[in-house]
């Protein structure tokens, strides 16, 4: 088994492990809230599931960047394949455990990511209990621990699975971004100025949300919103203006090829999710958390922090990536 | 923010904006990779375009031609890569011969391009090809051929 291979079984492993104590100890601690005449001692088990939920986060943006190095190390196996994202596609149209894999790699593609958020915003809020040390969290907070547990799980177990199926046989893997029956990337209309244009307002909106509107309902919807279209746009433009400039393919817009050729775009497209990640995370600090507090308002302070960076970061890492090609 | 707060965002966006640079150096040029779509160059039947000083690389001929196409370019430099030997050959001398073997297996692309007729019907006939000529021949009408060459046509 190849390094990288072997690198993201651990983290699986490590995944497995701690989304189990996790999940467990949540479905205690639920089970002990709905029964008043059985306590579950929550007070000493805190730091634990703290150090749970952190190792679970930690785990999940690790095994991210492992089941990346891992696809891309694979893509020299097949000479029909171009980058990872044909990789994603080995065992299309295969009978047998083989034919699972496209639908396994989704899975990974789509739980990982989920379970990031999920875990980076139970950690926030259970960091944010801190305010309120006596009794045990809300029953929202442990049902969120309860749910990343079970998607710790189910993450690795997809991506364990997907390793250690077969991939030997002939696939319909051809193309990186060329599946049959979807547009060629290469023929699709690039981003226009539609997409900058887009970019600048998110971030335009997204930086008055973060300035003037502190926290309150409208304040947090505004930099939801524009969150989301920062990291929506700031990827279209990244794979449309970014990846053919370094690359030197002016007809080929693939942000995984570059993601290949420039590994250090990992942290360019980390940049972008910051801003998203820190305002989800920061609204289960509030929502799932005491409410109030000075540990709250730390935490809320240090995702700040973390959104600014993405937001200037990122035109800035792209900037220089095509100044330094 | 706070003083501290202030001084360690500075810092990692110094850090970021150095960071494309310091990879660029410790990592060297980049491969060299198809200019359609991306795929690259080792080992592939490369077909390098010339137009206007400007030289782009192509996996296969299928590439260049959907950049010729794409790009609307006017008379150019096409240079193929021989089936049989691996040598450049202009492709204005070049034969042509779609057959069931794959040139390309990235881009499926089935067109081989030999420097002899000899060499590309004995491809032809062994693979259950099809000599190109007339308007199936790649690069037809827009390929400059080098002063010197004999044109086979």
């Amino acid at each position: 088994m190849a390094a990288p291979a072997i690198l993201a079984v651990l983290f699986a492993l490590v995944l497995a492990g701690a989304g189990s104590a996790l999940a467990f100890a949540a479905a205690r601690g639920l089970r002990a809230a709905g029964r008043a005449d059985r306590a579950f001692p929550w007070e000493s088990h805190r730091g634990l599931v703290m150090l749970l939920v952190v190792l679970v986060a930690v785990c999940a943006a690790a095994a991210l960047l492992a089941w990346g190095v891992l696809l891309q190390d694979l893509v020299p196996q097949w000479a029909d394949v171009r980058c990872l994202v044909g990789v994603l596609r080995v065992g299309t149209g295969s009978a047998g455990a083989t034919g699972r894999l496209p639908a396994l790699a989704d899975a990974t593609d789509v739980l990982l990511p989920l379970l990031l958020v999920a875990a980076g915003g139970a950690a926030a809020a259970h960091a944010a209990g801190r305010d309120r040390p006596e009794g045990p969290p809300r029953r929202a907070h442990l049902s969120a621990l309860f749910v990343v547990g079970v998607l710790a799980i189910a993450a690795a177990a997809s991506m364990t699975a997907w390793i250690a199926i077969p991939k030997a046989g002939k696939h319909l893997s051809s193309g990186c971004c060329t599946p049959a029956g979807m547009v060629l990337v290469e023929e699709a209309a690039p981003a226009g100025t539609g997409a900058g244009i887009g970019y600048a307002v998110s971030s335009a909106a997204f930086a008055a949300g973060l300035f003037f509107s502190r926290r309150g309902v409208a304040g947090s919807g505004v930099r939801l919103a524009s969150a989301a279209g920062i990291l929506l746009f700031g990827s279209r433009l990244l794979s449309d203006r970014v990846a053919p400039f370094v690359l030197g393919t002016p007809l080929h817009r693939c942000a995984w090829c570059l993601l290949g050729e420039a590994p250090e775009t990992a942290w360019g497209m980390a940049l972008l999710a910051a801003p998203l990640l820190a305002t989800l995370w920061g609204l289960a600090a509030r929502g799932l958390g005491p409410g109030s507090g000075p540990t709250l308002e730390r935490i809320e302070r240090v995702l700040d922090g973390v959104a600014l960076l993405g937001l200037l970061g990122a035109p800035l890492f792209f900037a220089a990536e095509r100044l330094a090609s | 923010m706070t003083g501290r707060g202030t001084l360690l965002l500075a810092g990692l966006l110094a850090a970021t904006a150095a960071l494309p640079f310091g990879a660029r150096a410790l990592r060297g040029p980049p491969s060299p990779r198809c200019a359609v779509d991306g795929v690259p160059l080792a080992g592939a039947p490369v077909v390098r375009v010339e137009e206007g000083g400007v030289e782009r690389s192509f996996c296969c001929v299928g590439c260049a031609e959907r950049w010729l196409a794409t790009t609307g370019a006017g008379p150019v430099r096409v240079v193929v890569t021989d089936s049989s030997t691996g040598a450049a050959v202009d492709a204005g001398c070049a034969w042509f011969v779609r057959s069931t073997v794959l040139a390309q297996p990235a881009t499926g692309d089935r067109v081989h391009a030999f420097a002899r007729k000899e060499d590309a019907l004995r491809h032809a006939e062994a693979y259950r090809g099809s000599l190109l000529s007339g308007k199936e021949s790649p690069f037809g009408g827009k390929v400059v051929r080098q002063e010197g060459d004999q044109s086979r046509r």
